[in-house]
């Protein structure tokens, strides 16, 4: 099943706050992570994360660095800052009243 | 093959969005191509479905534009004074052409200085309203760098005619009082100015990467300025020219030492809300 569009972008914002509160991570990571997350359900254009991270960047919710990893590569690596995880509770709480209300409407649909 | 292929793909984004973030995206294919290679694809399929996959060069650019702030309104208000100020000073020294020669000298001085130590202020301006909205509602990095080159433009124009005006005053001062350079209050406060603007110039060449800092610096200039337009009066009656009461400058100099460490705050500290 395909996501709608809008989702889509709703949700990128939760899931990479989600993904870093984990550990520090990088751009093709964080992509290959919510593909694993969601069985493939979650189709992200690759470049569409970027953005999405820089913003959290320019909002202070994370930090990016440049690394170099054991095979050579260059990778930018974002990590979680406080203000990022106090964001990343209020999505959680948004959310869950989100997927609450809707879970007890769809229960009463089907009782 | 593939270096020629990333340095060809590179060559499309190159103007579309910042160095950075081209290789950031590079070290995107490059993990992607390797992946896809391993999964049996030639290198030159691995990378024309990593890049299929990133996205068109005008769509990541699009993505990326939305993201673009523009440039801040202060900003945008600071040039427009600053371009005001210098069509009003070139006006000032046009209707003063006829001048004999040492009146028309220190018509020149007294615009340069004007010119050089209010663009000073200018930058300063910049300060506060940066540490205003950081306090409320954050300050997006993109908009920081862009205020900090703007400073860095701003004080290159303060330097220069701050200089300027120094030069002609000490030509005004060998023919109007017999010597080129006298250490007054008001002289020593030009030369403090100067070594300031040049200070905040330079910090702006070696501390590239610390945005914060350097616009915060420019609060400092405002004091430096202060101290040398205004507070000389204070204490010499040699060029004490205007009024100030010296409550309200050291009110000013409190002020900006506050802003200068409230700068240093966390983000949006004033914030009521903290919506995503």
């Amino acid at each position: 099943m395909k996501l709608e569009k809008e989702l889509v972008a709703a949700s990128s914002v939760p899931l990479v706050l989600s993904i870093l509160s984990e550990g520090d991570s990088y751009g093709y990571a964080i992509i290959q992570r919510v593909k694993e997350l969601s069985e493939g359900e979650i189709e992200w254009t690759d470049g569409m994360l970027y953005p999405v991270l820089h913003w959290l960047e320019d909002q202070g919710f994370v930090r990016s660095e440049w690394t170099k990893a054991e095979s050579g590569r260059k990778r930018k690596y974002y990590s979680l800052r406080p203000d990022g995880r106090k964001a990343l509770k209020r999505q959680k709480a948004q959310w869950s009243i989100v997927t609450g209300a809707l879970n007890q409407l769809w229960r009463t649909e089907h009782a | 093959m593939l270096e020629n292929l990333i340095g060809e793909w590179r060559r499309g984004m190159s103007g579309r969005v910042s160095e950075e973030t081209i290789d950031e995206l590079e070290s995107h294919l490059r993990e992607a191509v390797a992946e896809l290679a391993r999964s049996g694809l030639t290198e030159e399929q691995a990378f024309e479905r990593a890049a299929k996959e990133l996205g068109t060069t005008s769509g990541l650019a699009r993505e990326f534009a939305k993201t673009n702030y523009g440039t801040w309104l202060p900003i945008k208000l600071a040039s427009g004074v600053g371009l005001l100020g210098v069509a009003a000073g070139a006006i000032t020294l046009l209707l003063n052409l006829d001048s004999p020669g040492l009146r028309f000298l220190l018509w020149s001085h007294v615009v340069l200085v004007t010119l050089g130590y209010s663009t000073t202020f200018l930058i300063g301006a910049l300060g506060i309203c940066y540490v205003g909205q950081r306090a409320f509602s954050g300050f997006p990095r993109q908009q920081l760098r862009g205020l900090a080159r703007a400073t860095f433009a701003f004080g290159w124009v303060a330097a220069i005619a701050t200089i300027g005006a120094v030069v002609l005053g000490a030509f005004w001062a060998e023919e109007a009082w017999g010597r080129y350079w006298g250490w007054d209050l008001k002289e020593v406060g030009g030369l403090a100015v100067i070594l300031w603007q040049l200070t905040f110039v330079a910090a702006h060449w070696f501390m590239r990467r610390n945005e914060q800092v350097l616009v915060l610096m420019s609060l400092l200039g405002n004091v430096v300025v202060g101290m040398a337009w205004f507070g000389s009066n204070f204490l010499t009656e040699t060029q004490a020219y205007g009024t100030m009461a010296w409550v309200t400058l050291v009110i000013a100099l409190a002020v900006h030492c506050a802003l200068f460490v409230a700068g240093f705050a966390p983000a949006g500290w004033l914030r009521r809300s903290n919506a995503v």
